[in-house]
């Protein structure tokens, strides 16, 4: 990783206020591609995924108080950290002018939050008119169900993945709906461009997912009918399945997509007595052939039989854990695990983000922020605001800056 | 067609050439979605995906397929047999037009002219954004390793955490792994058009391994706890958090903030066997589990799961019905938000498919066809817009090139 490298985002401005997985991924992949982007946590009100609930390992306190988590470590790292409350009305003015100066506003609240403060996208639009403001939320700000509360879980449910899929999934849809609201900032920043209008965006979580997982619904809107699949069998492919391979909770995934998948794996399990170009025959012999496959793998490690099978030319993996991800040689192969000194979490590797792009690849730009690191250098980065009025917004607590004389902000190690 | 926001959105103008596949498609429609002009690259015997159900009933041949049909939304579509040197040239002349390449080069599909170590295909502008999605990206021991959206779910780690505690772990339905990385791929793509003005055309290597491994805390988490906690759970939380049965099926309730149970206790209108104080304290609730299960479902069962919904949500509690697809698609709001259009499109008739991954004020979505038929804007294409004679697109068609 070079730190030297220019970025695509450069010169973008981004107030974020986004919580949870949904609203820190979009600040994480906008600044990991070259925006500046500024989270905005009051010291009173941290966000959420500081709260120890949310710990992976120990929970962490700031010299300032504030909890902390490597959970939202992981979601912060990248940008910067601009501590102001704008439930103190002394802090508005300020903002209105860090808006007049910014491109991009997230926001996922819940409820009128903005509106209560004067900051709502009307309001914000007076400071900034080519401002593009992203609104998240579960289900969406217009139709009978606007503001309804969710999290990805209910998201799942609702949707009828759940149903369909056997199971929940807790994140699925925040990152869905995360990196889609990346997207649309960087497209509505040119659009405002174009058009000299502000945007305000309304993604929701359950239409970005109705749109990704568009496959679950084709049945049941043209054919009228619902069309249940048997977990791990792929629609349309000869054999597909998961088998359990030697080890602990150690499985084996493979998915033969036709006919010349077919024939190769009976080959080499030397089984060329079930060999068929018909598919209607294959379906008749699959559970023998799976049988004989799951035979050959409970002889084998998970990674043995992916590598013997892919020689062969079949998509078959290892299902991994994360610690087969943390041993990936892949994945370590392409630099992805970027080590990060962190003055609450010691050294942790994070993922490099995968917007390899040849001249203006994304990097990791900052070791996690402590709440209020950056609010001193935002104020004079983006405002030139001098000594004399940063006191006075510290006496009024309208902006709070974490002790200066703290590690942290060292620039990344790069591994 | 009904259902665009707008007739320019913000990729006005910016020509995409897709050469990709299954793996790709969802990228190029989330580019065709905000106004670029896409063509979908097909080879002569048809894209893969045409065969891919669920077909319309009582219908066959290329056209049949729904995953098609919805895929490749808003494309136009050519055919070219691009893993044949005599496309070399043809190849050029599409890609002097294109600000855009999508790419998924594979074994089974190679590509002429493509060049893996550097990811450029010879033919693009220099000033071309090529982005190039691959199952672990262009290079790597495992770069020629074969994938599906299954085995990719299965390496990148999500997979193993989904299904009972016994197992097996369970793929995520459709092709879900794969269109995260698309979504990727339009983000960076968006991205290089930003920075092209300043820096010209890039290639982009996008590898859906490193998509799916470097979320949901899987390098952090292992660095900190290693394997400690990491089983496929029954689940999180405790009453109310769950699922439970009501009259008419299964109902979502997520109490995970303190506040929570009072919204929980509203919903029901504050029952008599729940009024304990003492029950607000999830700990003691975790004490109590069992019996409180029992005394849950038996509230549950009597009310209907609209009430439900309505009650819950306007005492702030995250909740809802657990519908089946079918259900979903009768609901109040993705009808109110539009979720879905109803298109006409030869060989396959009028079919509702869904529609609109984001909304916005002012609209930025374009909509402006229903997925091509095979080789439908090869005159389109060849003819009117490369300047070549009727007579050699039949040449090429008969020597199975177009």
């Amino acid at each position: 990783m070079s730190d030297s490298a220019p970025l695509a985002l450069d010169g973008v401005r981004v107030i974020s206020f986004g919580a949870f997985v949904a609203g820190n991924t979009v600040a994480l992949l906008l600044s990991e591609l070259g925006a500046d982007v500024v989270k905005v946590e009051p010291r009173s009100r941290p966000e959420v995924l500081r709260m120890p609930a949310y710990a992976i390992g120990e929970p962490f306190t700031e010299p300032s108080g504030v909890p902390n988590t490597v959970m939202y470590g992981a979601l912060s790292r990248s940008t910067r950290s601009l501590s102001v409350d704008l439930a103190n009305p002394g802090a508005r003015p300020v903002f209105h002018r860090l808006v007049a100066s910014a491109d991009v506003v997230v926001e996922n609240f819940a409820g009128d939050t903005l509106a209560n403060w004067g900051c709502s996208f009307e309001e914000l639009v007076r400071d900034n008119p080519k401002l593009v403001m992203l609104a998240m939320s579960g289900f969406g700000h217009t139709g009978p169900r606007a503001g309804y509360r969710s999290y990805a879980s209910n998201v799942c449910g609702y949707l009828g993945l759940t149903a369909g899929w056997g199971f929940s999934h807790g994140t699925l849809s925040d990152y869905i709906a995360g990196t889609t609201s990346a997207l649309a900032i960087i497209a509505a920043l040119g659009f405002a461009r174009r058009t000299g209008d502000p945007v305000h965006l309304d993604v929701a979580q359950i239409d970005t997912m109705t749109a990704l997982m568009a496959p679950l619904y084709l049945d049941p809107l043209v054919n009228g009918r619902s069309s249940p699949s048997a977990p791990n069998d792929v629609p349309g492919s000869w054999l597909s399945g998961v088998f359990p391979a030697t080890g602990h909770d150690r499985w084996v995934a493979i998915e033969l997509e036709d006919a010349e998948d077919w024939a190769t794996l009976c080959r080499y399990l030397d089984r060329s007595d079930l060999a068929t170009s018909d598919p209607g025959e294959a379906t008749a012999r699959r559970p023998e052939l799976e049988a004989v496959f799951a035979a050959w793998v409970a002889e084998r490690s998970p990674h043995t039989a992916m590598h013997l099978l892919q020689k062969e030319g079949l998509a078959v993996a290892a299902v991994q854990d994360s610690e087969d991800i943390w041993r990936d040689p892949q994945l370590r192969s392409r630099g992805f695990m970027v080590p990060l000194d962190h003055p609450e979490f010691g050294v942790l590797n994070y993922p490099r983000p995968c917007h390899r792009l040849s001249r203006t690849p994304a990097r990791i730009r900052r070791t996690p922020p402590r709440l209020g690191q950056h609010t001193e250098d935002v104020l004079r980065d983006w405002l030139a605001i001098g000594d004399d009025e940063l006191r006075l917004l510290e006496q009024a607590n309208a902006v709070f800056q974490a002790p200066a004389d703290r590690p942290g902000g060292a620039p990344p190690r790069t591994g | 067609m009904t259902g665009a926001d707008t007739d320019r959105g913000p990729l006005d103008g910016v020509r995409v050439l897709d050469l990709s596949s299954a793996l790709g498609a969802y990228c190029t429609r989330l580019l065709a979605d905000l106004g670029a002009e896409v063509v979908k690259v097909e080879p002569p015997s048809g894209d893969p995906m045409r065969r891919r159900p669920p077909l319309r009933d009582g219908i066959t041949g290329p056209e049949a397929s729904l995953v098609f049909a919805s895929y490749h939304a808003n494309k136009r579509g050519i055919t070219l047999h691009t893993g044949r040197s005599e496309a070399m040239d043809l190849l050029a002349e599409l890609g002097r037009t294109a600000d855009v390449v999508v790419l998924a080069p594979s074994r089974r599909a190679p590509l002429t002219g493509f060049d893996a170590d550097s990811g450029l295909p010879r033919w693009a502008r220099g000033d071309a954004v090529v982005c190039v999605i691959t199952p672990f990206g262009l290079t790597g021991p495992w770069r020629d390793f074969r994938a599906t959206p299954l085995i990719s779910f299965a390496l990148g780690g999500g997979m193993h955490r989904v299904g009972t505690v016994e197992g097996p772990p369970v793929a995520v339905p459709g092709q879900a792994q794969w269109d995260e990385a698309g979504i990727h791929g339009a983000l960076a793509v968006l991205a290089a058009l930003e920075a092209r003005p300043r820096h010209g055309g890039q290639v982009i290597d996008l590898s859906v391994h490193e998509v799916a491994a470097g979320k949901d805390f899987l390098v952090e988490r292992y660095d900190v706890e290693a394997m400690f906690g990491w089983g496929r759970a029954a689940g999180v939380g405790f009453p109310p958090t769950g699922t439970w049965q009501c009259l008419d099926g299964p109902f979502e309730v997520a109490s995970h903030q303190l506040h929570h149970w009072d919204a929980f206790l509203t919903m029901l209108d504050h029952p008599e066997e729940l009024s304990e104080p003492s029950l607000a304290d999830p700990l003691v609730r975790r004490d109590l589990f069992d019996g409180l299960i029992t005394i849950i479902e038996r509230l549950m069962a009597t009310r209907s799961r609209e009430e439900l919904f309505e009650k819950g949500q306007r005492a702030g509690l995250p909740c809802c019905p657990r519908y089946t697809p079918a259900e979903f698609l009768h609901d109040a709001q993705p009808r109110a938000r539009g979720l879905f259009v109803t298109t006409a499109k030869e060989g396959l008739g009028t079919v509702t498919l869904p529609w609109g991954f984001m909304k916005s004020t002012p609209g930025m979505l374009t909509l402006r066809r229903p997925a091509p038929g095979l080789g439908e804007h090869n005159t389109d294409v060849f003819v009117r817009e490369l300047g070549h004679g009727a007579g050699e697109l039949r040449s090429w068609e008969s020597q199975g090139l177009v």
